[in-house]
């Protein structure tokens, strides 16, 4: 029922191993095509370098380099990569951020699988041309 | 020179604060059904500050913007039989939900109490003596405890939260 969502290519970057697995885990189950895990915003611009993606799942709150400019490095970079943030801080300032810098959606934790992949399926409707 | 604070044009006092801080730590909190959060006391202004035990698994916050300060989050894991995997998932399962409780207290106080501040990524660093020493003399220390529920196991969890208002000084 889901053999399409394989052709969907998506890397997580969230600095919480636990956050990256179970988003790992939600994606895998509806058959996307998790290319990459990144616990920064280094490892996630090493992992585009070799493998482009569809869908960018960023963690706003990381150390060092925040989510917000790896977004913003990525709207400049790669711009056939769609980007949703998540934190665990909701304010309307970050959220106005998230979409400054890029991001199609925004989404607060702890999320649960349904809102996820509702996000994840309408953003990846306007690339399904694309890969056709 | 005139020397001014964010909370005073606020006309915020510690007791509001300390109030506006606790209605703000929600009662209970789903961890992605894979654990549970559930208040076990409520927020308290704290004088002495216990040191962490070699069985409390440490994370700390850092909490900037109009208010700064730390956040120290002690998990006890005294008398609890865990496989290495199982604590492992722990550790991290622990870190995500501080970060995920603390963020949401964080959005509600800027929402309901117009107080901006923001959450560092936690940080896994030990806790030192004095870490927990220095903060019965830094200003406004609470302390906030939650029981967090995983796999049939109840783990107590205190949560040391300093906040002070950012002084900014104009010459």
């Amino acid at each position: 029922m889901n053999a399409d969502n394989s052709q969907f290519r998506i890397l997580i970057v969230d600095d919480s191993d636990f956050s990256r697995n179970n988003i790992s885990e939600m994606l895998s189950s509806e058959e996307y095509n998790v290319i990459g895990e990144a616990a920064s915003a280094k490892e996630a611009t090493n992992i585009l370098k070799d493998r482009a993606a569809h869908l960018a799942i960023i963690d706003v709150v990381m150390p060092e380099v925040s989510g917000i400019e790896l977004a913003e490095y990525i709207t400049d970079n790669y711009t056939d990569t769609y980007i949703i943030m998540i934190s665990s801080l909701g304010q309307e300032s970050i959220v106005i951020d998230s979409i400054s810098a890029g991001a199609s959606d925004f989404l607060q934790k702890p999320f649960n699988k349904e809102v996820l992949l509702t996000s994840v399926k309408k953003i990846l409707s306007n690339v399904e041309g694309d890969t056709k | 020179m005139t020397i001014y604070t964010q909370n005073i044009s606020k006309n915020i006092t510690n007791g509001e604060l300390s109030d506006y801080i606790h209605s703000c730590f929600i009662p209970e909190l789903n961890i992605y059904n894979q654990a549970f959060l559930l208040l076990d006391y409520p927020l308290l202004k704290t004088s002495k500050v216990h040191q962490n035990t070699k069985f409390e698994i440490p994370i700390t916050f850092f909490i900037s913007g109009e208010y700064e300060g730390t956040c120290f989050c002690l998990l006890d894991t005294y008398n609890k039989d865990l496989s290495i995997q199982n604590q492992t998932l722990l550790n991290s399962l622990f870190a995500e939900s501080m970060n995920i409780l603390l963020g949401k207290m964080i959005t509600k106080l800027d929402n309901d109490f117009n107080i901006s501040t923001l959450i560092s990524a936690p940080s896994k660093r030990e806790i030192k003596i004095n870490d927990l020493e220095n903060l019965q003399h830094a200003g406004s220390t609470f302390s906030i405890g939650y029981k967090l529920m995983f796999m049939n196991e109840e783990f107590d969890c205190r949560i040391i939260l300093n906040m002070n208002s950012k002084k900014t000084f104009e010459v």
